[in-house]
């Protein structure tokens, strides 16, 4: 491991694999170096994942270059140099994949590394694919192609490229960037405005030296979590998780507290021009509660009532009762306790629809609910969490979510305390959400018509 | 009940016929808390002309008129289905391709109830002039939503450069103007023609008892004799593309393209399978990561990650395709169809194939974790007489010989390519 943790000594920890039962179905079988190691534990699926999670406090500073190294590493590793290398290899392996990403939970970034396989049940003569994978998993994100002690100048210069053009892409998805770019509005002096990709003038100006550099520190003190999933044996387990000592660690940063309560003074509001035929309107609130507070509950209830499918006040006005739009929904952004409503409207439609949202938000407020709305959410996110456990990228989400947040309650503990939610709950946490930034993505001319 | 089982990828399906005609069919998912059922109907957007039951002529109805039904199903006279699934803690969705009109809900509680209201209201439409012309609103804005999105458009444009009369390179929703046309009468002739359950399935995926979810087949399906089959006309499509190169521009940060070939060969049955499962092998050969035309087109900085391929056979029409985003399409054109070119004048690479199959035939059992997956697959290959499960056979089976002869067949034209430009 020639480029690792050379900047800072490691300090070890022994760590022995002790199995504590923590939820139903997820297993922590140790932590050292501040890498916890989990297994999600279910043999009725077809395929083994591993997935690795490093995170990072979102930063202007960091942001960028974090942004940029999974898909450097990605390119190479010491044995499988180029990418060409790499994926026939990985064909070889029954078309077992490596996934990169960078993503953003409140104020984390997560730099994410995946690989996925068919279990060995289905491999010709047994063949053990566990170690191969897992194995060439790990080298992707310890071994890198370097030269000169700095990553290959080619694999630098395309992915920082691919970067610019990936930041600049996000305008692709209307809807998505509506969303994003109100949030990033309400929170434009908090960390969280921070793009999980970075930004376009960091990208073109960082060098590799100091991409490198980054690397290191991501390797050597970012907390990381890694799950495990599908049907390991107890002995491949160990073998791979013994294998992340060779990562020299040093001492581990701890994550900022993320700034959730904000009071606002006044509703700001924000029009995009674009050359688009369809406006979005994003209305942004500050639900004023932390991921791991009691309230979540009851907040995810109201979310639930106000924009959270096809029984919610916002489907069932905005869209089945004033055909105003196809899209009409509401979503949380769980770790910065912000909630955004969004529609896909007719551009002239935007006051109507803007005040129709607002009568569903207030009348949540006022005790307007139904008990059909109460019970066809709280059923919904019954069925959310039940099927949730068929798939085994969703449970890795939930636990992830779970660990960061600091709650340790089961699928089954969850369930119970949305079901134990009254309306009145609803009513009390709907009495803090306020209304923060209202955003409108609308076509150059502000009408309904674009230009051919 | 008929049972067949598929040993090497550990999976079972159970099948009823009704008197009716209609197939029901039972994957069995043990351990699993979601089920997944689907009634769908062989009637997609490409149906827009036809022999209604009773009458000699053909009917030519509105562009989008089948996704409008789909929507229109939805409502009944006693309220919404929606409403009526959510209160049974059911997920209810329904989609429209080119092909099937499916129906759906998931759920890990009632499943006997919500399978119940499934059948029911798939049968029962309830149109009135009032609620037709209220949803053309809603799908007013379904169909803008989709004029803005660049993948969308890239991607029908393609359509319309390599088909000359087929109506898969119509929207599958139609235009704001097409829909406008549509009337009650309009879409009841259109569900009695397509609905009839002659011509549709119904498939659970889950955790189920298939008995069970059979006899409830039985006591829900109304009509008890099958009427035999229904005209659907296609217009005469000729081998040729309709255009070589297509564009447009709408707000993108960079080009994206899709290049495609047309397949004129109307397979169905185990050949759609078996030439399908070959295209894209063909297809990784050719292009996919592992390629030396992939890695030279990545390292010149042509195309980026978000590259891919597939091939769709749905047999009055088939394409390859391929794309993604380039800061010069025109250039990647240019040197994918060079190579295809030269692929011609050797033969295909039987390590390469044997490797690439067993990739493929792993990210086929990875796919089989999902009943969502299972559905999608399932229903149209089976309105195209294949079963998805027999892609095991097919892996087991296929020779470098069939892959060469498919390949020298289907890469026989130049493609086409389309384009969506950032605005100026």
């Amino acid at each position: 491991m020639p480029v690792l943790g050379d900047r800072t000594r490691g300090r070890k920890e022994e760590m022995t694999v002790k199995r504590e039962e923590s939820s139903s179905s997820v297993v922590k079988l140790g932590q050292k170096n501040g890498i916890s190691f989990y297994h999600v534990k279910s043999d009725k699926f077809k395929t083994v994942r591993i997935d690795i999670f490093i995170l990072e406090p979102l930063s202007k500073k960091n942001a960028t270059p974090n942004a940029l190294i999974p898909y450097v590493l990605k390119r190479g590793c010491r044995n499988y140099p180029t990418q060409q290398e790499l994926f026939f290899k990985l064909e070889e392996l029954y078309g077992a994949g490596i996934n990169v990403a960078v993503y953003k939970k409140g104020e984390y970034q997560v730099v994410y590394l995946n690989t996925g396989f068919v279990s060995d049940k289905y491999t010709v003569n047994g063949e053990k694919l566990f170690e191969k994978a897992g194995g060439l998993l790990l080298e992707i994100l310890t071994d890198p192609v370097t030269e000169n002690g700095l990553f290959l100048k080619d694999y630098f210069e395309q992915e920082r490229e691919n970067l610019v053009q990936r930041i600049r892409s996000r305008v692709n998805n209307k809807m998505f960037y509506s969303l994003l770019r109100c949030m990033e509005e309400m929170c434009k002096d908090e960390p969280f405005a921070v793009y999980e990709d970075g930004d376009e003038e960091s990208a073109k100006t960082l060098t590799n030296d100091e991409l490198m550099i980054r690397y290191r520190e991501l390797m050597a003190h970012s907390p990381v979590y890694v799950y495990i999933s599908g049907d390991v044996s107890d002995s491949e387990l160990e073998n791979f998780i013994r294998r992340f000592d060779a990562i020299e660690r040093g001492n581990i940063i701890s994550l900022p507290e993320i700034q959730v309560k904000k009071e606002i003074k006044e509703v700001r509001r924000i029009e995009e021009p674009m050359d688009v035929s369809q406006g979005k309107l994003c209305i942004g609130f500050r639900t004023q509660t932390e991921a791991n507070s009691p309230e979540y509950y009851p907040l995810a209830v109201y979310n639930g009532i106000l924009g959270g499918g096809v029984h919610s006040k916002l489907f069932r006005n905005v869209r089945e009762k004033e055909s105003l739009a196809y899209s009409a929904f509401s979503s949380i952004e769980k770790f910065k306790g912000l909630l955004v409503a969004v529609s896909g409207i007719e551009i002239s439609d935007r006051e109507k629809a803007e005040r129709i949202i607002m009568e569903q938000f207030n009348a949540i407020e006022n005790g307007d609910i139904t008990d059909y709305e109460m019970e066809a959410t709280k059923k919904s996110f019954v069925t959310g969490l039940k099927s949730m456990q068929d798939s085994q990228g969703a449970m890795v989400d939930f636990y992830l979510s779970q660990h960061l947040s600091g709650v340790d309650d089961s699928i089954d503990t969850v369930i119970s305390k949305l079901l134990a939610v009254t309306k009145e709950d609803v009513v009390r946490v709907s009495k803090r959400i306020t209304r923060d930034t209202v955003y409108f993505l609308t076509s150059l001319s502000g009408e309904g018509e674009r230009r051919e | 009940m008929k049972i067949t089982e598929f040993g090497r990828i550990r999976e079972k399906v159970y099948i009823h016929e009704h008197s009716s005609g209609l197939k029901a069919f039972v994957i069995p998912k043990k351990g699993y808390n979601r089920i997944y059922s689907t009634f769908a109907a062989n009637y997609g957007s490409i149906n827009n002309t036809f022999v209604a039951p009773d009458e000699d002529e053909a009917t030519r109805v509105p562009d989008g008129i089948a996704h409008f039904l789909e929507h229109k199903l939805f409502e009944q006279e006693d309220g919404s289905v929606m409403d009526k699934f959510s209160r049974l803690g059911a997920d209810s969705n329904a989609y429209t391709s080119f092909t099937q009109t499916v129906y759906l809900f998931s759920c890990t509680d009632s499943f006997d109830e919500n399978f119940r209201l499934l059948i029911d209201f798939v049968q029962n439409p309830y149109l009135t002039d009032e609620n037709v012309e209220k949803e053309k609103g809603i799908i007013g804005q379904e169909i803008k939503m989709y004029d803005d999105n660049a993948d969308w458009r890239v991607f029908f444009n393609l359509l319309n450069a390599m088909y000359v009369n087929h109506p898969v390179s119509t929207d599958i929703a139609g235009t704001v103007e097409s829909i406008s046309e549509i009337t009650k009468e309009m879409l009841y002739k259109c569900y009695n023609t397509f609905y009839h359950p002659s011509n549709m399935i119904i498939v659970t995926v889950g955790d189920v008892d298939p008995g069970a979810v059979f006899d409830m087949v039985e006591q829900g399906i109304k009509a008890k004799s099958n009427p035999g089959s229904i005209k659907k006309i296609f217009p005469d499509e000729p081998a040729h593309h309709n255009m070589n190169y297509i564009e447009k521009r709408l707000a993108v940060a960079m080009p994206q393209f899709n290049m495609g070939i047309k397949d004129n060969s109307c397979v169905t049955g185990y050949d759609l399978l078996k030439r399908k499962a070959a295209l894209e092998i063909i297809l990784s050969m050719l292009m996919g990561r592992s390629s030396a035309l992939y890695n030279k087109l990545y390292n010149e900085g042509l195309i980026n990650q978000g590259f891919g391929s597939e091939a769709t056979l749905e047999g009055s029409f088939g394409y390859t395709v391929w794309g993604g985003q380039s800061k010069d399409p025109k250039k990647v054109y240019e040197i994918i169809t060079d190579a295809i070119g030269q692929a011609h004048k050797n033969e295909l690479d039987k390590k390469s194939f044997e490797r690439i199959k067993k990739a493929h035939e792993g990210r086929f059992i990875g796919n089989l974790n999902s009943p969502e997956n299972i559905s999608h697959e399932f229903i149209p290959l089976y309105f195209k007489g294949a079963y998805f499960f027999e892609l095991t056979r097919v892996y087991e089976e296929l020779t470098i010989d069939d892959a060469e002869k498919i390949f020298r067949d289907h890469f026989s034209k130049e493609p086409a390519l389309s384009v969506v430009l950032p605005m100026k």
